[in-house]
């Protein structure tokens, strides 16, 4: 690979970005027209929030996967998204009553979904700066903790900072710019953007320091700085992904940028694989499908029988309960270390073996796990 | 502020700190030995909490549901043990921290569905909370034995820690578990005893905490737990010294911006709490103590 030319690494990249790309969208937008077609009321609602839920997870596993740093923080920068987009979207003759400290030219700003959105990335990467320059330099704990530090350190601030955040009463009346087709293009970019990250030299150099950061540091990778463009990006596109969701949920208070969120979304990227991008959109979709399902059973529990006490938490309580299982049989997610499009090539490549016995094995096979631990693919 | 407050802002962030120490050095001990952040080890706090609750309210003496609460946290952290975390024996940091988190989840939930999704009372013994005279300084006599006890807990550890041979043995697989099991100790049996001894700690921290509270709820076990952490990660994880004195260094800055920022900005004395634990990572990326080991 050193010995390559720069025009042949450049047209591998190019037809590495492609194929990942066209194995996530083409799904993705199958299941847009499918749910366009067929989906009607809360499953339509279910549907655009699923392609919602896969930009804030894309966002989180690309710090998250590439650096193998957890991140408790990226939940904060979905908080940042959509207050950035309730200040520019918010009807004016309502915004000076929700934020009375807005600088006026915020004040007079009444954005559309593509601008606001834009506007929420780059200030979630302003953040993620600020934020990241001092908490790149410290070692993986010692981060891991800072973003830690970050989430309830965000959530006192949109608690309490009244006058910019409401506090706990929440921010209503964004409006509803969102459409499936809006989500799904969006779904759809930040697919494209985690893929072409990801095998970019940035992203494969933070892959180098998650797989080992001194080796990283002795191959002349400058860790702090590849891990602050990761986190930076990371940030920017959590915040997007904020900016999108409010404007589709249209009302948010400070608890919805919280544990449970963190938890969902951490849930997600660990079912389908941390290292990869198809497997936080694999997991995303596991989890939307049978989060939803167990939520109706768990809320049906509850009109069995007026004054027995419901089943609560029945959901999460099962969210937690197949990470762990996951954790415990295969620690490396369902996807492990492939992307979608790699599990499709090996799966023709032991296809074709399969009818030809003699052909010699493929050597590429042989530095992966075994496929035959595919067992629990979705 | 006069120098009679000073010293009673002191006592209380002495009593604070300590209940802090305690939570730490549960959590580092099973973090020195198999490198795991146990974010379920705030359920240890609250399962000691629900064990009291469910016993005190059925007429149960309150020392005795003391006792049993501390009993509970222990099987608690053992049943943890041996369920999730003994088949990630050696598995990535990221792994273990996941899987707590995870575990962590499973077991507030069994809070919520078994017991109640809503804050229950726990009455506390009525003595806690008169008021001592020492001096210039009042305290409850619950901040009194708060301080006393977990002094004498942590002393306790000490000896056991200095004395024992399984106490040496857990320090030695703190120091280094690969070469420790050369020397024929027993893995299964140093973790295992990691876990009881934390399960023992949080239930002690875990009978102070519901006495100050006075109430359980499901999601209880994520301020000690989030506590325990940053004090461990500002001393310096995988230190055990580290995390008693992290534990002061957090409750010291706590009661700080507890003095410091007028009532409207109480809510945000966290916040910047966490601030600050950041500036000293910023400056001490191995924590405070961080790179010295056992006790």
């Amino acid at each position: 690979m050193a010995s390559a030319s720069p025009k042949l690494r450049s047209s591998r990249y190019a037809r590495r970005v492609l194929v990942g790309s066209l194995a996530l969208v083409i799904p993705l937008i199958i299941a847009g027209v499918l749910a366009n077609a067929l989906a009607t009321g809360a499953t339509l609602r279910l549907c655009i929030n699923f392609f919602i839920t896969v930009v804030v997870v894309l966002g989180l596993q690309m710090f998250t996967g590439n650096s193998g740093i957890v991140s408790w923080g990226n939940v904060a920068f979905v908080g940042v998204g959509a207050y950035v987009a309730a200040y520019l979207t918010v009807p004016l003759s309502i915004k000076e009553e929700l934020f009375p400290a807005l600088p006026s030219f915020v004040m007079q700003a009444e954005l559309g979904l593509v601008p606001s959105v834009l506007v929420a990335i780059v200030a979630g990467a302003i953040v993620a700066l600020v934020i990241g320059l001092p908490i790149c330099r410290m070692k993986e704990v010692a981060m891991a903790m800072s973003t830690l530090g970050l989430l309830v350190i965000a959530h006192g601030v949109f608690s309490n900072w009244r006058s910019l955040t409401r506090g706990n009463e929440g921010v209503y009346a964004l409006p509803s710019n969102v459409t499936i087709w809006s989500a799904v293009a969006a779904a759809c970019i930040a697919a494209v953007a985690a893929v072409a990250f990801k095998h970019s030299r940035v992203g494969l150099r933070v892959q180098a320091t998650r797989e080992d950061p001194l080796a990283a540091l002795a191959s002349g990778v400058n860790v702090k700085r590849t891990r602050l463009i990761v986190w930076v990006a990371s940030g920017a596109m959590s915040a997007g992904a904020g900016a999108l969701w409010a404007q589709y949920n249209l009302a948010f208070a400070p608890s919805q940028f919280y544990w449970t969120q963190v938890f969902a979304a951490l849930a997600m990227i660990v079912i389908g694989g941390l290292a990869t991008v198809s497997g936080a959109v694999t997991g995303a979709a596991i989890i939307t499908v049978v989060y939803e399902i167990l939520r109706g059973v768990e809320e049906d529990g509850a009109f069995l029988g007026i004054g027995v006490p419901k089943v609560s938490g029945l959901a999460q309580m099962a969210l937690a309960v197949i990470t762990l299982l996951i954790l415990i049989f295969r620690p490396e997610g369902l996807l492990g270390y492939r992307e979608l499009e790699e599990w499709g090539a090996s799966w023709l490549r032991r296809l074709r073996r399969g009818r030809s016995s003699l052909s010699a094995p493929d050597p590429s096979e042989e530095a992966r796990p075994p496929a035959e631990d595919a067992g629990g693919q979705a | 502020m006069g120098s009679s407050e000073l010293l009673q802002q002191f006592v209380n962030a002495l009593s604070l700190g300590s209940t802090y120490a305690l939570l730490a050095l549960g959590l580092a001990m099973v973090f020195s030995v198999m490198g795991l952040v146990n974010f379920a080890y705030g359920e240890l706090v609250a399962v000691t909490g629900y064990t009291m609750y469910l016993l005190v309210t059925r007429g149960v003496p309150w020392w005795i549901a003391m006792l049993c609460g501390i009993a509970a946290a222990v099987a608690l952290s053992l049943l943890m043990e041996r369920i999730a975390f003994r088949p990630l024996r050696n598995a990535s940091f990221l792994t273990l921290l996941f899987s707590s988190f995870a575990v962590s989840v499973i077991i507030q939930n069994v809070f919520r569905a078994t017991v109640s999704p809503r804050q229950k009372g726990v009455p506390s013994p009525e003595f806690l909370s008169e008021v001592v005279h020492l001096g210039p300084l009042t305290a409850s006599w619950l901040t009194v034995i708060t301080t006393a006890v977990a002094a004498a807990s942590l002393a306790t550890l000490v000896v056991f820690l200095r004395r024992s041979v399984a106490g040496v043995s857990m320090r030695a697989a703190a120091e280094d578990f690969d070469v420790t099991r050369l020397m024929g100790v027993k893995a299964n049996g140093v973790i295992a005893l990691a876990f009881a001894i934390s399960g023992l700690l949080a239930g002690i921290a875990g009978v102070l905490w519901v006495a100050r509270l006075g109430a359980v709820a499901p999601h209880m076990g994520f301020v000690p737990v989030l506590k325990a952490f940053i004090a461990t990660v500002i001393g310096g994880l995988g230190s055990l010294q580290g995390a008693v004195f992290g534990g002061f260094v957090l409750a010291f800055i706590e009661i700080t911006f507890h003095v410091i920022l007028p009532s409207s900005l109480q809510p945000m004395v966290d916040p910047f709490a966490l601030l600050i634990v950041g500036v000293i990572l910023y400056f001490k990326p191995q924590g405070l103590l961080g790179g010295s080991g056992g006790m």
